[in-house]
């Protein structure tokens, strides 16, 4: 797809290209990091407002462990909202496509909910299934959801009707021109969907856990160091939900690559 | 498409003919939505469940109607948040995207971290822009113009990239200097993308503006949500509901429209 790096930077060849693109990225980071402290030092910036980079890591130093392990318990909400999320996505786009009642009954209802911020529907949640990992799973599914379903129905209704027809004429079942012709078509679709429902998985995960402080998870221990205006730690856990964040989107591009080494 | 069905056209027939038609044609969809509502019914009927749980579809209504001044008050405070910081957002976004084009080694370092960057919830920095901005318009401000900066941004660099280089090439053979070469080449060319991120970006300002008043609660429709909550009047909270889903309704029929109209020779083009 177009949004990988390579769309945009300009193509370095050979090795030397190959070893700066992922040098660059390192360099710029440790720049701006280097130029953040640097400010501090000169303008004696008020540390509550912006800690200097030192006071980050030492968050991160001291800390750390405890931050993991409160991200590891929201990943499990992320991991368990994107997975079932992405598994009912894509049931609900092949019912769509194969049966055109059920497309008409309920498409203009998916995109509607699609479009519409579907964080309002947070507190109803809460009140039917409380604050615990139930609920936050609620919310992750039903953001991870639509993304897939989209781009599932999407991607079905691009396969050509000649190829599935050949596999019928060739006494295939309609499951094996499903399987053989219609999903390997439709995969790239599907991984892109599930790309962006990674995203929203994130955002699910987090966001459940803002609006409930007191809960487990990295989200109330944000909203928790915000009343004492800790803003090393907020920093601190941003950067680990980025950790987690940018190694599983990283995790999911290579294996979209892997799954469709075709395209 | 398999199934053998008759979609006639709405266009014919007498007025009353075409609303039927209208109706007929979405036959299942509104099967849906009354199965919905009698589901809701029975539910609250024969099951007894607690108004608190879930009130009666009634109570929603009359909770709508008796809060409207409520909900166009509150309205007009997310409008205004969700307009400033689209405006914000979407201009800094721009102009950095420019800025990362003309220098290949920010095109080379910052934009693949921009991109990774994409994956982090931008609602976890709504803390930080409390203890920055305090519980005013400010939070809500900042976290739609911070989405919808990368999101413009990225948008931004993308059609910027992908350019017909013959287009440049036309360009510079007509001695064109740079800054008229992006106004009349680059950013025209561009512009479907862009308007991708715009259209996008109206939805995500929306819904950005009600999470932070969500969290913040301080003003707006997104707190009229947690406040009913608070006050557990579960029937103004579903009428709160009702009437965010169908702002974000109009706001992604706004962003169609736009691309639609500034667009429109790309999208013709492309169906």
């Amino acid at each position: 797809m177009s949004e990988t790096a390579e769309a945009v930077a300009p193509v370095l060849s050979g090795r030397v290209g190959r070893i700066r693109r992922f040098v660059d990225p390192v360099v710029f980071a440790f720049l701006f990091v280097a130029a953040w402290q640097a400010f501090i030092w000169i303008t004696g910036f008020h540390s509550v407002v912006l800690p200097p980079p030192s006071k980050v890591w030492g968050v991160l130093w001291n800390q750390g462990d405890f931050l993991v392990r409160n991200m590891l318990t929201t990943a499990i909400t992320i991991g368990w909202g994107f997975f079932l999320g992405g598994v009912l996505g894509f049931v609900a786009g092949v019912l769509s496509h194969h049966f055109e009642r059920v497309k008409r009954a309920i498409h203009p209802i998916l995109v509607s909910l699609y479009v519409i911020p579907k964080a309002v529907f947070i507190p109803l949640f809460i009140l039917w299934w409380g604050v615990g990992f139930e609920y936050k799973l609620v919310v992750t599914v039903l953001l991870a959801f639509f993304p897939v379903t989209e781009n599932t129905i999407t991607g079905l209704s691009g396969v050509e009707r000649e190829m599935v027809e050949l596999t019928r004429s060739l006494r295939g079942s309609r499951w094996f021109g499903f399987r053989k012709v219609s999903l390997p078509f439709c995969l790239p679709f599907i991984l892109a969907g599930l790309r962006i429902a990674l995203t929203e998985s994130f955002i699910g995960g987090v966001l459940s856990e803002i609006l409930v402080p007191g809960s487990v998870g990295i989200g109330s221990r944000i909203v928790e160091a915000a009343a004492f205006s800790n803003t090393e730690f907020i920093i601190a856990s941003i950067m680990v939900i980025a950790a987690f964040g940018i190694v599983s989107y990283f995790l999911f591009l290579w294996l979209e690559r892997r799954l469709t080494f075709w395209v | 498409m398999g199934l053998e069905r008759t979609v006639t056209s709405p266009r014919s027939g007498s007025r009353w003919d075409r609303t039927w038609q209208r109706l007929w044609n979405s036959r299942e969809l509104l099967v849906v939505l009354a199965s919905i509502l009698v589901f809701w019914i029975v539910m609250i009927e024969w099951r007894d469940f607690h108004p608190i749980v879930l009130p009666s579809p009634g109570s929603v209504v009359e909770a709508l109607f008796e809060n409207l001044g409520v909900y166009v008050q509150a309205g007009f405070v997310t409008f205004y948040e969700m307009i400033f910081g689209f405006m914000a957002g979407g201009a800094l976004g721009f102009l950095s995207a420019i800025g990362i084009f003309y220098s290949p080694f920010l095109r080379r370092s910052l934009y693949p971290l921009l991109l990774g960057f994409r994956i982090v919830p931008k609602v976890a920095f709504v803390p930080l822009f409390l203890v920055w901005f305090g519980i005013g318009v400010g939070v809500k401000v900042a976290l739609a113009s911070f989405a919808i900066f990368f999101l413009i941004l990225i948008q931004t660099g993308l059609g910027l990239a992908g350019v017909d280089p013959a287009l440049v090439e036309l360009g510079r053979s007509l001695r064109m200097s740079e800054f008229s070469l992006l106004r009349r080449i680059r950013l025209p060319a561009a512009l479907p993308a862009i308007m991708v991120g715009v259209k996008l970006g109206i939805t995500y300002a929306l819904t950005n503006v009600v999470v932070a008043e969500m969290v913040v609660a301080t003003e707006g429709l997104g707190f009229l949500v947690v406040e009913a909550r608070s006050f557990i009047k579960t029937n103004e909270m579903i009428a709160a509901i009702f009437v965010v889903a169908f702002i974000g309704l109009v706001v992604f029929a706004v962003g169609l429209w736009v691309e639609r109209r500034t667009v429109f020779w790309y999208i013709e083009g492309e169906h």
